[in-house]
């Protein structure tokens, strides 16, 4: 509608509904997830609904805000799903593969919204034409059975089939015809707390069967009890029905069927069942949310920091304060409200560092989406393990693996798994299986991408990496596994002959290896030929607060994030080795390299030289450890890593930078960069003569 | 005078919307209570008497014709007006809708225009302007 | 002259939580292309030279707090301060300037440190002393020679304030990466 008159949204009105819209799009992605992994033409009914849901809100809030191009869409997709949901459409290949494109069309043309076009003549219009087309072909209409509605012959009070719906006389007509068994169960509720209750009666039911319908019934007593009647189809004896809703107080009445061929209340087992009802998934509650604004959240984060902070130096004033003539209880009661104070701290730190923390199951679901896509278009048969969704992490972080995961996808898709072909020829399943999964270790998060594809072909690595340049050919032969394997992230290697169109314009493995050293992490390969390959990602969980060790190289103190450390030790200067021109020191019978950090840095030493001991601190990421050399340990403290500023750029081997107080800035090293940086570096070569 | 709106529509953006058109109708003072539920609206409707009640058909859980079947069994609601707001996508629930005691219904997307005429007729008001009923 | 400066000053060794607003309120001064339209510098000395940024630039001015050097960062990279809780670099004019290097002695020395506001965040130079905001006319200001080189992109306009001469700075230059990185 372009008349708008008086009532015309105002322009916030505009951040509400994109904010809406895309939370619709989203839920219904969601819901487009589950549909993937049923087989045949039943699709699980209540997803089909909630998608129709989601395509029906859709419509109307675009036509409420004048959305045209978005809501016809809606509109298209709102018929079709209708009429899957009705049963007039089977769930098939093509109407799967126009759900899917369904959420990007939607997603482009969100954001012809946003910037002011509506009606059409972008490309994203283009491509909802293109998808309505398909649509309409997904739409076949089945031939419709002309036969007495099983309905009439239902005991069903007609005023309660009145208020139907006809999706729900629908799905009671389908619960009729497939012989099962109608219940309507009645229980009253405080008004006060009926959501819980009825909830909790919902659950319980759909554990046996399908909820039709949820009715407030008559005669409720002015604003003390109300009374819901719920309409359960089940296949099951009323013996499970019953048992299913023990210790509720809760009246079970069978509708009864006019007709004999119904079956009797009490099925026998030798009926064969159809498809189970989804297991146990009670039903949604309505969980409320608040949406938060990023930009607010960081500002939490801030001002939590700073507090952290202000306690630190608290409880430094108490400990000097210890040594003055104070009174002893005052000193005892600062010490104790000290204390306190950093409870409660630590309570609002976990709390907004969790509001930050958001599952992983946000872009995994996202790439499921993608991959389907991929696979379907590259022509491989390819099964999606996802794992590990609802490990979280920090939602910067999240967002920002989601190209680099996307990356690896395409790789693997593209050159690991086989065509069905030439798996089936290596006496392979035809299917090959791509596993995205997540899982937290301590401080870290682990995240993988494998398939059980072809593996890397090491020598093809190698010949590649010769012709560009990347390595020498005399060289070749001495590199280790390792070593080819690292050529993958260098910037220019690519191994497709041709630039793979899945695999975008180029964009190799090294970029994936900077998004991942951007987030503090690092990115190791595992590979078998003819087996498959393992990308795994170790990450920390996050970047905001963390407790560091602070330390003394050369009169200078530095910060080491806690979560890297393995551990501290001391060696002795005669024990330092040297192995292919690195120094190491063992360590419990393996070998650990060592990095002075007063000479990576060129810190001027400071104090004596030629000391016999010192301390390292053993760091450690994915497979690696080495050993940072200090010269002293200060304590450990909680510090707010503070970016160094766009003006400066990207310091090698430093993090950030973070207040210890009393405005003394120190520098917050990044562990990964400068375990990468020593392990990749040219060995020192011995002298020679 | 004052009165009481009650508003029923699982989409937020779409109270607001509503719940702006009736908060600029001049000659009333209307008091609008925004429902995201079927649940929401039957714990409101005790709480005073509503002199309209605007609601959608599709919502989860309780749904519009089941909230509009409620409202006309209960002996404290029998009598309030009901506005059915709904897309027209199924014709059938909409007819339902109106069989069941709803007073009027509008097929989204409308105008506001549309939407306040409709308020204030059922409201008992008399229409503002001389621009004839829709 | 001093009263206005008092505005600028975030004394770090006040009590007190109000921190003072920085100081770019409404500049609404500069008239377009017009030869007697007033502009405002800051004023500083470094190394007994005079030089100046026009005042829109500056976000404030700080006693410096102690400098935290920074490992294997350009030679023009002082290293980093915290100010109100975030970390922002610190430059060496000469450094910037190609004129040589301040060692951590002078820059220890250094009585102020004036903050800007470029493109990419806040960025501090550290200076000497700071003296006075000048008014200048714009058609007062010389456009430097050409011919002086790459090394004197900075250098804006010279100006002249009780008889002496000023060296007026575009900080966009000054600051620009690729001289100092």
């Amino acid at each position: 509608m372009t008349d708008k008159g008086k009532g015309k949204p105002k322009s916030k009105s505009l951040d509400g509904f994109l904010a809406e819209a895309q939370e619709i799009i989203e839920a219904f992605s969601r819901e487009l997830l589950k549909i993937g992994r049923t087989t045949g033409g039943e699709a699980d009914p209540d997803t089909v609904n909630a998608l129709f849901r989601s395509a029906h809100s859709l419509k109307g809030l675009a036509g409420m805000f004048g959305a045209s191009r978005l809501g016809a869409l809606g509109h298209a997709l709102e018929d079709l799903l209708d009429e899957l949901r009705m049963g007039r459409v089977p769930m098939n290949g093509a109407v799967e593969g126009a759900l899917l494109d369904a959420v990007d069309v939607f997603a482009a043309l969100l954001s012809d919204v946003q910037a002011g076009q509506t009606a059409g003549g972008t490309e994203a219009a283009g491509l909802a034409d293109a998808l309505e087309d398909k649509i309409r072909s997904a739409r076949m209409p089945a031939a419709l059975v002309a036969a007495a509605d099983p309905l009439d012959a239902l005991s069903l009070d007609p005023s309660v089939r009145g208020v139907l719906t006809e999706y729900e006389e629908h799905r009671l007509r389908e619960n009729v015809k497939t012989g099962k068994a109608i219940y309507r169960a009645r229980a009253a509720f405080d008004m006060a707390s009926f959501d819980k209750g009825l909830s909790d009666l919902s659950g319980r039911l759909k554990q046996v069967g399908e909820i039709i319908s949820t009715l407030p019934a008559p005669g409720v007593a002015a604003g003390e009890r109300i009374t819901f009647d719920v309409l359960l189809g089940t296949a099951r004896p009323r013996s499970q029905v019953d048992e299913a809703l023990a210790g509720l107080e809760v009246q079970v009445a069978e509708l009864e069927r006019a007709a004999a061929p119904a079956l009797p209340a009490e099925a026998p087992k030798s009926v064969p069942a159809p498809a189970p009802r989804p297991e146990g998934a009670p039903s949604a509650p309505l969980v409320q949310t608040v949406r938060v604004d990023i930009g607010k959240l960081d500002r939490l984060m801030n001002i939590v920091g700073e507090l952290v902070i202000a306690k630190s130096n608290l409880l430094s004033v108490a400990e000097a304060l210890k040594g003055e003539r104070i009174p002893t209880e005052v000193s005892a009661q600062l010490f104790r409200e000290g204390r306190n104070l950093e409870r409660r701290l630590e309570e609002l730190q976990a709390g907004v560092l969790d509001v930050r923390m958001v599952p992983l199951s946000q872009v995994f679901d996202k790439l499921a989406r993608m991959l389907r896509k991929v696979a379907r278009d590259a022509q491989k048969d390819i099964e999606l393990e996802v794992r590990g969704g609802d490990v979280e992490l920090d939602k910067l972080i999240v967002e920002e693996l989601s190209d680099p995961l996307m990356h690896l996808i395409r790789n693997a898709i593209d050159h690991g798994i086989e065509s069905p072909e030439t798996r089936e020829r290596a006496g392979k399943p035809r299917r090959g299986k791509l596993a995205l999964g997540a899982t937290q270790k301590g401080n870290h998060v682990v995240v993988e991408v494998s398939d059980d594809g072809k593996g890397i072909d090491r020598r093809r690595v190698l010949e590649v990496a010769v012709e560009r340049g990347l390595v020498a050919a005399s060289d070749a032969a001495a590199l280790s596994e390792r070593d080819v394997l690292a050529l993958l992230f260098q910037p220019g290697f690519s191994t497709a002959r041709e630039v793979s169109e899945l695999s975008g314009r180029g964009v190799g493995l090294d970029v994936v290896k900077t998004n991942i050293a951007n987030l503090s992490g690092v990115i190791d390969v595992l590979t078998e030929e003819g087996r498959g390959t393992q990308m795994v990602i170790t990450l920390p969980i996050t970047l905001a607060i963390l407790q560091a060790l602070i330390v003394d190289v050369s009169g200078r103190a530095y910060a080491i994030p806690l979560n890297s450390v393995l551990e501290i030790t001391a060696f002795r200067e005669a024990d330092v080795r040297t192995l292919q021109g690195r120094e190491v020191i063992d360590l419990r019978h393996a070998t650990l390299p060592l990095v002075r950090l007063g000479r990576l840095f060129r810190l001027e030493p400071e104090g004596p030289a030629g000391a016999a001991q010192g301390f390292a601190v053993v760091v450690g990421l994915g497979r690696e450890r080495i050993g940072l050399v200090v010269d002293g340990l200060l304590g450990q403290r909680d510090v707010v890593i503070k970016p160094l500023g766009r003006v400066l750029g990207a310091v090698r081997g430093i993090a950030g930078a973070t207040d210890l107080g009393q405005r003394k800035t120190v520098l917050v090293l990044d562990v990964g960069a400068i375990l990468t940086e020593t392990l990749e570096a040219e060995p020192r070569h011995r002298q020679t003569g | 005078m004052k009165r009481s709106v009650l508003v029923v529509d699982d989409s937020s953006a779409t109270r607001e919307w509503i719940a702006g058109i009736l908060e600029d109708m001049e000659e009333e003072e209307i008091e609008v209570v925004a429902c995201a539920s079927g649940f929401d609206a039957l714990r409101a409707l005790p709480s005073r008497t509503f002199d309209l009640i605007v609601t959608d058909i599709n919502m989860p859980d309780v749904h519009g014709l089941e909230l509009l079947a409620w409202v006309r069994r209960n002996p404290a609601t029998q009598g309030t007006p009901v506005l059915l707001i709904s897309t027209e996508s199924s014709e059938r629930d909409i007819r339902r809708g109106l069989a069941l005691g709803a007073s009027e219904y509008l097929a989204k997307p409308f105008p506001a225009e549309r939407f306040s005429a409709a308020a204030r007729r059922l409201l008992g008001a008399p229409p503002a302007g001389v621009s004839g009923a829709p | 002259m001093a009263r206005g400066l008092d505005d600028f000053f975030y004394d770090p060794d006040e009590e007190g939580i109000d921190l003072p607003v920085p100081v770019h309120e409404d500049r609404a001064l500069v008239a377009p292309a017009d030869v007697d339209a007033i502009e405002q510098f800051l004023c500083f000395r470094v190394a007994g030279e005079r030089y100046a940024v026009d005042i829109g630039a500056v976000h404030e001015i700080v006693r410096p707090p102690p400098i935290t050097e920074v490992p294997r960062s350009p030679r023009a990279v002082l290293g980093v301060i915290s100010l109100r809780g975030e970390a922002l670099p610190v430059f060496d004019v000469l450094s910037l300037l190609g004129l040589g290097a301040s060692g951590m002695e002078r820059a220890a020395a250094a009585r102020r440190i004036i903050v800007l506001d470029t493109a990419d965040g806040l960025a501090g130079l550290v200076v000497d002393e700071v003296e006075q905001v000048v008014r200048l006319p714009r058609g007062e200001i010389e456009v430097p020679p050409a011919g002086l080189g790459a090394r004197s992109a900075p250098l804006k306009g010279i100006g002249r304030t009780e008889g002496r001469l000023l060296a007026i700075l575009d900080p966009v230059e000054l600051l620009n990466g690729e001289r100092w990185k």
